[in-house]
């Protein structure tokens, strides 16, 4: 996902970047973060109006080497980064300087950390692994440090992958072992200032037999509850959740599987935008870059796919 | 050294010419045969011979499927904890990434039950960012290059 792959039309950063892995905007989209394999983290900002002018206005450095993933927390008071170094870096915004402090170094991993994502509207963080496993860590005050709140294990090899559905009641993973394992969101029976982040994460259901390679991303969409996966074996499958979140053991379709790729799917990634109306329809791009060096872009309905752009 | 006076084995004769080989209209599929030629002179990183005196590749171990788009390699290094599978896989794993078209998925494993750390092997060689940041080492880069060398 080089920048460089981007039109004429806009600003290519590609030139002050040493090979860039991944990136994501954060929630306001004014700022952008880039995770790279010389093992630092770059913050851009828009300085204008327009899409073209991009400053890079903080380098985090700290990890010995390749940075996997970085991302922005829902508050956008977060920034969060994992590497093969096994660690997760914690950075926090301050206000008042305008800069990122790093406030947590999470060891909890054996291996590599390959993904970061963090839940849609609380401070609670998820990271896969390459010792098979998934953490999920939330900030304690009572030891002004970050705490590692579950341990998932059940993947059989490298976790490549994570999302949440919109509530944050689910996440999905994507993994080397070929399935896509959905893990539901338990409270504690005592309630507490952490019940949202301190419950049981179990897994309900295990996506398998569709994937005949590594799967390498995985995606949900938060307006129609789509999950989108990219694979290995050069597919781009969608899943629709065929009940209603509250049962305990959630089931999936498969309502599209696309193989115009010619080589991996590396990335998924739905643009959604809420209808504007009554009567109007919601806007859904389902987005997939590989390493046949094309991305495609498909459009979707509500119940599924309409139209390959 | 771990294993100083490693075993030799017959060479395999070379390809027997084909009437159809310089006919343009002919198509030839890829099979084991040219995935094994691919490999078979690769050196060895420790010794001064070739995988394929060494045993370390062999025709029967190489799967092909063309219209499948899948090679699969399996290779056996010659004592079972030798600490160079990884760089021998590696090295498997470049010359098929630089030689066959980008179509193929491959994979390259350790034949079972050869070597001791065979699971760890094969998840290393198979994690295309573990690849791809071994290729960025330049010494690691060097020594892969050697073994590809003729």
């Amino acid at each position: 996902m080089a920048l460089g792959h981007a039109s004429p039309n806009f600003k290519d950063l590609s030139a002050e970047l040493f090979a860039p892995v991944r990136m994501r905007f954060s929630p306001t989209g004014r700022q952008l973060v880039t995770a790279s394999f010389d093992g630092t983290v770059c913050v851009w900002e828009r300085t204008a109006d327009t899409v073209t002018e991009w400053e890079c206005y903080a380098t985090l450095e700290g990890h010995e080497n390749e940075v996997k993933d970085a991302c922005f927390s829902a508050s956008g008071e977060y920034l969060a980064s994992c590497s093969r170094d096994k660690t997760v870096w914690i950075w926090e915004h301050l206000e008042d300087t305008d800069e990122y402090d790093c406030c947590s170094i999470l060891n909890d991993h054996t291996q590599d950390v390959k993904c970061l994502r963090w839940h849609p509207s609380l401070d609670l963080l998820a990271s896969g692994s390459y010792d098979n496993t998934i953490c999920l860590y939330r900030p304690d005050p009572d030891i002004s440090d970050w705490t590692r709140v579950a341990h998932l294990t059940g993947h059989e090899s490298t976790v490549w992958s994570l999302a949440f559905n919109a509530s944050g009641s689910l996440l999905a993973s994507a993994s080397d072992d070929k399935t896509v394992r959905i893990w539901k969101f338990t409270p504690p029976e005592q309630p507490s200032a952490f019940s949202g982040t301190d419950g049981t994460w179990t897994c309900v259901t295990t996506l398998s037999g569709f994937h005949t390679r590594s799967v390498y991303s995985v995606d949900w969409c938060h307006v129609t509850n789509l999950l989108a996966t990219g694979c290995g074996d050069n597919h781009v499958r969608v899943f629709r959740q065929t009940q209603v979140e509250s049962a305990s053991a959630p089931s999936f379709e498969k309502v599209y599987d696309d193989q115009t790729h010619t080589q991996d799917v590396n990335a998924v990634l739905w643009c959604a935008q809420e209808p504007a109306g009554h009567n109007a329809t919601a806007r859904i791009l389902l987005a997939s870059a590989s390493d046949d060096e094309v991305i495609t872009l498909a459009r979707f309905q509500e119940m599924g796919p309409s139209n390959c752009v | 050294m771990e294993n100083a006076a490693p075993q030799l084995h017959k060479q395999a004769e070379a390809r027997a010419p084909c009437a159809t080989d310089y006919d343009d209209d002919v198509v030839d599929a890829f099979d084991a045969r040219e995935v094994f030629d691919l490999i078979r002179d690769i050196n060895d990183p420790e010794h001064p011979h070739t995988l394929e005196e060494l045993n370390v590749v062999q025709m029967n171990q190489i799967d092909v499927d063309d219209t499948g788009n899948a090679v699969r390699v399996q290779f056996t290094p010659t004592i079972p904890h030798c600490s160079m599978a990884t760089l021998i896989g590696l090295c498997i794993r470049v010359r098929l990434l630089r030689s066959l078209p980008r179509r193929f998925k491959v994979d390259v494993e350790i034949f079972p039950g050869s070597h001791v750390s065979r699971d760890q092997v094969n998840k290393q060689l198979s994690d295309k960012e573990r690849v791809a940041a071994a290729l960025e080492n330049p010494n690691l880069l060097q020594v892969v290059n050697q073994c590809l060398s003729h």
